[in-house]
Parts: structure tokens; C-alpha cells; sequence
């Protein structure tokens, strides 16, 4: 049996005297547990629980890390704006997306329209005529649903934006100003910075969205 | 007036209710910030990635389980923001500012010292340490909670937090500042009857 396997030897009796500290830092154990007589005899453990005492003492006087006062005045405008940027993005992939998508749906007809009528049907004993498709009015019919999917979307995404600054009038305001316990640096450069690089993103995102819509009718079948 | 549930705060807020929104932030605002300060340890760096922490709150509220408890997922945002900050830096000379122990708030008594040696002992641990340091004791966070904040099982933060908490108590032997009593925690129960501040 060796030194920490042996229960009565002196390096178990710091291992318990270890777990005890580590109990009485969790809040399991009460302050008293560190009056062990262990520590009578072993200076090593006698200071762990001096430490102990005093790393508790500490933990209680550390000053409270307070936002500044005009933390959520900052971060509501920020987060509505967000919001709206990712609403009018989402608005614009849709009405992209449908665009294509009729466009796409355009050109299938078109060429359904002057492609030869397939060899099966030709042989079937009581062929169905079935007028061919007018490409006018293939490209109004999509026309008409971009322009209903495209309105669609922006009413839904614009509607809770129009609530958000409807209610803004009911927002409270500012409490009194919380001491700050912080010795701050000026915020940023700018206070509309996270704004301004945000807007920067979507714009960046309608381009690229765009760019990939404009490619599309190059494609060559 | 009582104050809303978290959830029906959430319910508002998905709503598109400003005031409901304010509200959110003016709830979870002191936790977020004083992580994020705590885990940076710059209060201009804190104060943005706070702010992307609620950006990425209300992005993501729809997704919140409200059978769980709102402010260890807004801790775990945090979190997960401070680490994506902390891995963009690029390495600057001094990024440390020891902004939140300024002069003005400074106990008056010895006490500063004690304070101020935990402070540097937990700006210095690793990352990881430090992050259940804070929220355990300086956001009453328990084990589990810590877990499901930073993913890790309840061993893994139970080993982290121990070896946080030995780094500092050695720190603090080496550095002197044990009560010179033969009973520390006698010396406590003395300490005790003195008001505390904090
Ligand atoms: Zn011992």
C-alpha cells in the first residue's frame, strides 16, 4: 500500500483536505470545514485553507462589471436595423429566386412550343390535341406571379418592421443613468458603424445576387 | 407590475414589440457585457461583441427551446461570440485594459489588493478555465448549467474549474495574501462581522 492509497497516510489526508477546499469553494460545504485538524500538523494545507479564506473574501469584494448606461439605447436601434436589412435581403433572394424561376419556366415553354411533337404520341391511336402554349402569354402568366410572390414577400417582411417603429413611440424612456463602473474609451469611430457595415453587407449581398440573376438568360441551351 | 417570464418576453419580442425588445436587452445586459469584459478583458472590444451577442439573440430567438431557461443560452451566445472575437484578433501589444478596477471604484481598504491579484490571476488562465471561472463565480452559474453553455460535459468543467480555482489559491499563497491565523476560517468569521463591499 502506497503514500495515497493507504486511507491514514499524510498525503490522503491532503487529498480529502483538497476535495474538502474544492466542496467549500462550490458552497457544499460551510467555511468551518476548513478548520480541519489536518491542518495542525501540515503547513502545505494550512495555507491552501488560508488561500481558500481569502480567495472567498476576494470573489466578494469584486467591483460589479456594469454595461454603459446607454448600452440598450444603442443596441435596440442596432438590432431593428439588422432586422430589416435581413428582411429586405430575404425579400430580394425571393423575388430574385421567382424571377428565375419564371423565366426558366418562360423558356421550357417556349421550347416545348417549337420542339416536334414526340414519336410516342404520334403513334397513339387517339392522339389529344392540346393547343401549344403562347409564349406571350407564358411571359405575362409569369410575369404575374413574380409580381405576386415579389409583393408578397415585402408585405411580410415589412409589416413587423412597420410594427417595430410603430412601438417605438411606446418605448420608455432612458432610466437614470447607472454609475458606470468602467472607464470607457470613446465607443467607436461612428455610432452608426455596425449600421453603415451592415447595410455595406446587404448591398454587397443584393449584388451578388443580382449578378447571378443577370447571368442566367446567357445561358445558351 | 410584475416583470414578464422570460418566455412571454421571448413571445413579445417575436412579435416585433420594441418595448418588449428593450426590455430583453435591459434584462440580459449586465451578464452579457460583464462576461464579455471578463472574457476579453477590453471594454471597447466587450461593448461591440455585446452588441452582436443581442444582434444574434433576436436572429435567433425563434429558435429557443422555451422549455429551457433563456439566460444560459444568451450565456452560451456569448460565449460562443467572445471566442470568434478572441480568434479574429490580431495579435496587438497591450490588449489587457484593467478599465473596469478603476481608481473611482477601488475599495478604500486592503482589500484592492486581494481583489485586484484575483483579477490578474484570472485574466492569465487559459481560456477555457477562465470562461467557467467567471460564470460559476461571478455568474452563479452551476455545473450544469456551465455544461450546456459551453458544451462540454459536467466532469470536464468540474476538472476545469478546480484547476482554475488551485491556479489562483497558489497564486495568492505565493503572493502572501493568506491570513496569518493559525484558523483561516476563524479569521473569516472575524472578517465577517465588517461589512463586505460588493
Ligand atoms: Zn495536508
Amino acid at each position: 500500500m502506497n503514500e495515497m492509497t493507504n486511507p491514514t497516510s499524510p498525503a490522503a489526508a491532503c487529498g480529502r483536505f483538497e476535495v474538502a477546499v474544492q466542496r467549500v469553494l462550490d458552497g457544499d460545504l460551510p467555511i468551518d470545514a476548513l478548520s480541519d485538524p489536518h491542518t495542525e500538523s501540515c503547513p502545505a494545507c494550512r495555507e491552501m485553507a488560508g488561500a481558500t479564506v481569502a480567495l472567498l473574501t476576494g470573489l466578494k469584494s469584486l467591483p460589479p462589471v456594469l454595461p454603459p448606461a446607454n448600452f440598450a439605447d444603442r443596441v435596440v436601434p442596432a438590432v431593428i436595423a439588422e432586422r430589416r436589412q435581413a428582411d429586405f435581403r430575404r425579400s430580394v433572394r425571393i423575388a430574385v429566386a421567382s424571377l428565375a424561376a419564371a423565366v426558366v419556366v418562360a423558356f421550357l415553354a417556349t421550347e416545348g412550343r417549337q420542339s416536334p411533337q414526340p414519336a410516342v404520341a404520334s403513334r397513339s391511336p387517339d392522339p389529344v390535341r392540346i393547343a401549344p402554349p403562347s409564349v406571350t402569354k407564358s411571359f405575362a402568366e409569369a410575369g404575374s406571379a413574380v409580381v405576386s410572390l415579389t409583393k408578397r414577400a415585402t408585405e411580410e417582411s415589412l409589416s413587423p418592421a412597420r410594427n417595430l417603429f410603430a412601438s417605438l413611440d411606446t418605448v420608455r424612456p432612458t432610466p437614470a443613468a447607472v454609475p458606470v463602473q468602467t472607464d470607457l474609451r470613446p465607443t467607436s469611430a461612428s455610432p452608426v458603424e455596425p449600421i453603415t457595415n451592415t447595410a455595406k453587407r446587404a448591398l454587397n449581398l443584393f449584388i451578388r445576387d443580382v449578378g447571378g440573376f443577370a447571368s442566367i438568360p446567357q445561358q445558351k441551351s | 407590475m410584475t416583470a414578464d417570464s422570460d418566455a412571454e418576453l421571448v413571445r413579445r419580442c417575436l412579435l416585433g414589440d420594441a418595448a418588449a425588445m428593450r426590455s430583453l436587452v435591459e434584462r440580459f445586459q449586465t451578464d452579457v457585457y460583464s462576461v464579455c469584459v471578463r472574457l476579453l478583458r477590453h471594454s471597447q472590444d466587450a461593448e461591440d461583441v455585446a452588441q452582436e451577442v443581442f444582434i444574434r439573440v433576436f436572429r435567433s430567438l425563434n429558435r429557443w427551446d422555451c422549455t429551457r431557461q433563456l439566460r444560459p443560452w444568451i450565456l452560451g451566445i456569448t460565449i460562443n461570440r467572445c471566442r470568434t472575437a478572441m480568434s479574429k484578433r490580431v495579435r496587438r501589444p497591450e490588449l489587457v485594459d484593467h478599465l473596469h478596477e478603476t481608481a473611482s471604484q477601488q475599495p478604500e481598504d486592503d482589500s484592492h489588493e486581494l481583489t485586484a491579484e484575483i483579477r490578474t490571476a484570472v485574466d492569465e488562465m487559459r481560456t477555457d478555465y477562465r470562461e467557467v471561472f467567471v460564470l460559476f463565480h461571478e455568474h452563479g452559474q452551476s455545473y450544469e448549467e456551465i455544461s450546456a453553455v459551453i458544451d462540454r460535459p459536467v466532469g470536464t468543467i468540474k476538472t476545469w474549474l478546480h484547476r482554475a480555482r488551485t491556479e489562483i489559491l497558489i497564486r495568492l499563497r505565493r503572493r502572501g495574501l493568506v491570513p496569518s491565523t493559525d484558523h483561516p476560517a476563524k479569521k473569516q468569521e472575524a472578517d465577517q462581522s465588517v461589512p463586505v463591499t460588493g
